[in-house]
């Protein structure tokens, strides 16, 4: 089979198991607080007169944070396995 | 490691844009030699981009009720080199700081010094020591992603404890303070980061895992 013919499905797949394992993954480390937030709790614990200057572009809900995670786990997962597929099946007859 | 949006003073903010910034127009070179380079070398950064941008979208549970995400980077490094890594981690610092107000645009500069900088060069440099004493590939891959990981969040924390320093103890007792903070969530997955990506170095074994020449 052609690498056209077989890269939409793998790209499809991909991006289903990206969504579906970065939402497993939300789901599992729920309420966990991430070391982010407490690097920032330990920032305002050091120096409590510390005032943020500049605000995020922008604020998401909870809700739109996750959905904006399993859009980056989507994009990631589908081009990895486009590029791998890409480079398993003709990579290296395709070197210029 | 992604240092909040407005969590580091503006000097400091300034400052690691200024020295983040040598690098990124290097990388930005590097990428479009290897763009140029061959077909092959477009699938890799591809790949290598893309495995970034996936990694670092999962948060994982770990212990101590917290979570957090691996890095991504380490795999990138030994694929297409340190030197192409800070564009790849730039444009996914600018999707999260821009899209998912996940780090920060006053912050860019300090996060990709750590992700993109010091991450992928401790990935090359280990990766090169393990096969230069005959280590496996595999093993060599999956050791660099690991101290890669590890890398990147000790720069974060030194980054923060330069901001930040104690009045008791100064920098080093503020550096201790945040690397704590990381260091109890980030060991297990940074082994877990480790693991994966040997096994995906693996999977891509004998097809295109010679790594990135030395100049790249």
């Amino acid at each position: 089979m052609s690498r056209r013919r077989t890269t939409p499905p793998v790209a499809l797949g991909a991006a289903i198991g990206g969504v579906a394992v970065a939402a497993m993954l939300q789901q599992w480390s729920a309420g966990r607080q991430g070391t982010d937030d407490r690097a920032r709790e330990t920032v305002d614990a050091v120096a409590p007169t510390y005032e943020r200057w500049v605000e995020p572009v922008r604020k998401n809900t909870p809700a739109q944070e996750r959905w904006l995670f399993l859009l980056q786990g989507a994009l990631g997962a589908t081009v990895f396995a486009v590029a791998v597929h890409h480079l398993r099946r003709g990579g290296s007859r395709a070197s210029e | 490691m992604h240092i909040v949006e407005g969590y580091l003073p503006f000097s400091h903010a300034v400052a690691w844009t200024a020295i983040s910034a040598p690098f990124a127009v290097h990388s930005a070179r590097a990428v479009r030699q290897a763009v140029d380079t061959s077909r092959v070398m477009r699938m890799r950064l591809a790949a290598s981009g893309a495995f970034v941008l996936l990694l670092s979208s999962l948060k994982l549970p770990s212990v101590a009720g917290s979570s957090s995400h691996p890095t991504g980077t380490g795999l990138g490094s030994v694929l297409v080199g340190a030197a192409a890594m800070p564009t790849l981690a730039g444009l996914v610092l600018l999707f999260q700081a821009i899209l998912l107000a996940h780090g920060g645009l006053t912050t860019l500069g300090a996060n990709l010094f750590s992700l993109g900088v010091v991450g992928p060069w401790m990935a090359v440099g280990t990766y090169r020591l393990m096969v230069r004493v005959r280590c496996s590939a595999v093993v060599a891959a999956g050791c660099a992603a690991t101290l890669a990981d590890l890398a990147t969040y000790a720069t974060t924390s030194l980054q923060l404890a330069l901001a930040f320093p104690q009045s008791q103890g100064g920098v080093t007792a503020a550096f201790l303070k945040f690397a704590a903070v990381f260091a109890f969530t980030q060991l297990p997955l940074a082994a877990l980061e480790g693991v994966f990506t040997s096994l995906v170095w693996r999977a891509l074994h004998g097809v295109e895992t010679t790594p990135a020449p030395r100049s790249a």
